[in-house]
């Protein structure tokens, strides 16, 4: 036996954020998205997955309800053929188990009414908020309570801006946006999304081409103020990456080295941050005025769902209906398809290594992480719990 | 109703008392227990299986305390309980038996005893560490499909590889870690586990026994102050991962000492904890003077400052039984009641 300090459960290169190392299948007692409003038709039924929860929306009689997805009886998804009968219930497709939305107990079996379990179990629901156009769900411990507002766990509302971008519970906020399945741990997605260092990805994207706009090879941070911890009491957490003031970073225009020189002339200003439980907040993208939002939803320990969410402010009909055709023909098309599928091909490339070959012990950071780390120390702080695997006996 | 004949007095029925047994959480059990058994075994017949180990009177892992009516254990002999705690209603309940309808408190959660029976297995040794010059981390894997659910500041029953030894070791891991636990072993010339533990291989199988003990955490978010002596920081590990999520999040202060500079361990592994964990403060002491910087030279008990805790803290303590008997009295000196203050105490062997 040698003698060994680092050995605990916190120990060596990611000591300092043991408990987001740990968070396989992501943070649990958090809000996170599910649907898109206009994805949930009334009477609709549609099943998610969010870090290893099945769940079941419906609709019904305009109110949105959140059950879980899996019948009492032998366990088969209830949003596998949706039925449902009478409003306020949904039912089992397989045998007609009839359970009430609102608290998840079993109303009737659509073939023997007089059954003893009617009354006597139940499954579980789900705390549902739907909002500008989303809809949220708690997801976690069934007993985690209080139920925190959702506004903790989304980011902030900006004020230090002459013209601040959209809250997504912001009284005129519209929201538009596209989801997607993706390969990948959550954790690898939301520190592409923040990591100052990437830009080379985005090199030749026809948004940044078409709008000649200028985007440095890479930004070194001057100070450790560049990446701000931001811990809102009984509100958001997050990091902030603070390019709204120029004099904490150094652009990289130029590489002799491989003769790279920056492309572009005009100058355009945007600012990143991450919140807990893994939301990204790119204001002024993909042009000014405008803000994405993007949510890396996890769903098991290698796969999340991707949300990539354009939010303006419209207070009139015709602002509405310009954002929708800017959205369809120009924020869509260019930003959240081809400049964003970049990223999606990065973190589904990084994958492999963080499951294959334990990345987080076997990545080599560079200066330019020292925002990724940020996060993962502020993100270590203020998880409400882990999401763990719901299989029988898996590891 | 007849007259009972004088021929028939010793064939008098047992008398039955009613027992209501209450747990910290506030759930409650009923029992009812003949004067010829004692509570402990009522209790088990009526399907409660409480708390106990020894069940003969010397471990004190099975008392409670009585709140109304009364419990009698016998006389003539002595219990680990002290004057004080007699004199405040605490008796072992594998000891007593009930005098008359009676409300006994546990300081544990109905959890520990249900829904946890001990799971018996063989463990693989997944690890050894040395952990400075007398103590010892050993990580083991359960076999698949035995999980263990446990509460933090539980301990498990190992029995040493190749000998009919026991040795009982509290969980070093968290509660969510169900198949890899890792425990703490103080180090002893000759002693069986720490003569094993000089040829222990990874794969070996060890059998293992798990979980018991009524030292639990019940997470409150209320200042806590937890007390270790040694290898006494294995349960505070496990609870710091519990208290981690716990919201409101509690202030911590765990104040962690070793007799001698060597024998300290895990210093790093509490400062990642406390970079992690806003809320917790750490102290390391050292009976001895010691080079390691930050380390205060003194012991755990006199390292506590009357302004570590309010009239709501909640102790945790765990140590030899010196330093366990010495944080009572002091957290006892500054007003934490005694039902706050729960402890345990191990001897090495």
């Amino acid at each position: 036996m040698t003698t060994q300090n680092a050995v605990g459960n916190s120990f060596a290169v990611v000591r300092q954020y043991a408990p987001y190392v740990q968070a396989n299948w992501g943070y649990a007692n958090h809000w996170y998205p599910a649907l898109f409003s206009e994805e949930l038709a009334e009477d609709g039924v549609k099943g998610v997955t969010i870090g290893g929860h099945d769940l079941a929306l419906r609709r019904s009689q305009g109110k949105t309800y959140a059950v879980s997805d899996r019948c009492v009886h032998r366990g088969v998804k209830l949003s596998g053929k949706p039925m449902c009968l009478a409003d306020g219930t949904i039912t089992c497709w397989y045998h007609g188990f009839t359970y009430d939305l609102s608290d998840g107990n079993l109303t009737t079996i659509v073939g023997n009414p007089d059954d003893a379990l009617i009354g006597n179990v139940r499954i579980r629901t789900y705390p549902v908020q739907e909002r500008n156009g989303m809809i949220y769900v708690f997801v976690g411990d069934e007993d985690f309570s209080p139920v925190p507002d959702l506004s903790t766990d989304l980011p902030m509302k900006v004020t230090d801006d002459a013209n601040p971008v959209a809250h997504l519970l912001g009284e005129h906020t519209v929201v538009k946006g596209i989801h997607r399945r993706l390969v990948g741990n959550w954790r690898l997605a939301a520190e592409n999304g923040l990591d100052p260092g990437h830009l080379l990805v985005h090199w030749d994207n026809q948004l940044v081409v078409a709008l000649d706009r200028a985007l440095p090879l890479g930004l070194q941070a001057l100070s450790e103020d560049a990446t701000e911890m931001i811990d809102i009491p009984d509100g958001p957490k997050g990091v902030m990456n603070r390019y709204d003031k120029p004099e904490l970073y150094r652009p990289v225009l130029e590489n002799p080295k491989v003769n790279m020189t920056a492309r572009g002339t005009v100058p355009h200003y945007f600012r990143v941050s991450l919140w807990v439980p893994g939301v990204l907040m790119v204001e002024h993208w993909p042009i000014s005025n405008f803000v994405q939002y993007e949510f890396y939803v996890p769903i098991d320990d290698h796969h999340h769902e991707y949300w990539e969410v354009i939010a303006y402010r419209a207070e009139t009909e015709e602002e509405r209906k310009e954002f929708e055709f800017k959205f369809d023909n120009f924020l869509l098309p260019l930003g959240l398809l081809d400049f964003n599928n970049r990223d999606v091909f990065a973190r589904e490339a990084t994958e492999e290594h963080y499951t294959r070959f334990d990345g987080w012990t076997n990545e080599v950071l560079c200066d330019m992480d020292f925002s990724v780390v940020s996060w993962r120390k502020q993100a270590s702080r203020h998880l409400r719990g882990y999401f763990s695997s719901p299989y029988h006996d898996e590891d | 109703m007849p007259e009972p004949s004088s021929q028939t007095v010793a064939a008098e029925p047992a008398a039955v008392r009613r027992i209501q047994l209450r747990f910290a959480d506030g759930a409650t059990r009923e029992i009812l227990v003949p004067d010829d058994s004692t509570v402990l075994d009522a209790a088990r017949a009526a399907g409660v299986d409480l708390v106990s180990q020894c069940q003969v009177g010397t471990c004190c892992s099975c008392v409670g305390r009585v709140v109304s009516g009364g419990l009698e254990m016998p006389v003539a002999r002595t219990y680990p309980l002290r004057r004080e705690e007699l004199a405040e209603g605490q008796r072992l309940l594998c000891q007593s038996s009930a005098t008359a309808d009676s409300e006994v408190a546990l300081d544990y959660p109905v959890s520990v005893i249900e829904g946890r029976t001990p799971v018996r297995t063989t463990a693989k040794v997944m690890a050894v560490h040395r952990l400075g010059a007398t103590a010892v981390q050993l990580d083991l894997r359960l076999p698949k499909g035995q999980d263990l659910a446990f509460t933090p500041g539980q301990y498990a029953r190992l029995r040493v590889p190749g000998t009919e030894e026991w040795r009982s070791y509290s969980m070093a891991s968290g509660e969510r870690s169900r198949r890899k636990l890792s425990f703490l072993v103080r180090l002893l010339p000759g002693g069986a586990m720490s003569t094993y533990l000089t040829r222990a291989r990874p794969g070996d199988g060890v059998e293992i026994e798990a979980p018991f003990g009524g030292f639990v955490l019940q997470p409150r978010s209320e200042p806590h102050v937890l007390v270790a002596g040694g290898t006494g920081l294995a349960p505070m590990l496990s609870m710091l991962e519990t208290l981690q999520l716990h919201r409101p999040a509690p202030p911590i202060l765990l104040v962690f000492g070793c007799r001698r500079g060597e024998d300290l361990f895990h210093l790093d592994e509490l400062a990642a904890r406390a970079s992690f964990m806003p809320t917790l403060t750490v102290r390391v002491t050292c009976d001895e003077e010691c080079a390691e910087p930050g380390v205060l030279h003194s012991d755990p008990v006199a390292a506590l400052r009357p302004e570590d805790v309010s009239a709501a803290t909640v102790g945790y303590l765990c140590g030899p039984p010196g330093m366990v008997d010495a944080a009572r009295a002091r957290l006892t000196e500054l007003e934490v009641p005694a039902a706050r203050i729960h402890s345990e105490q191990f001897l090495a062997s």
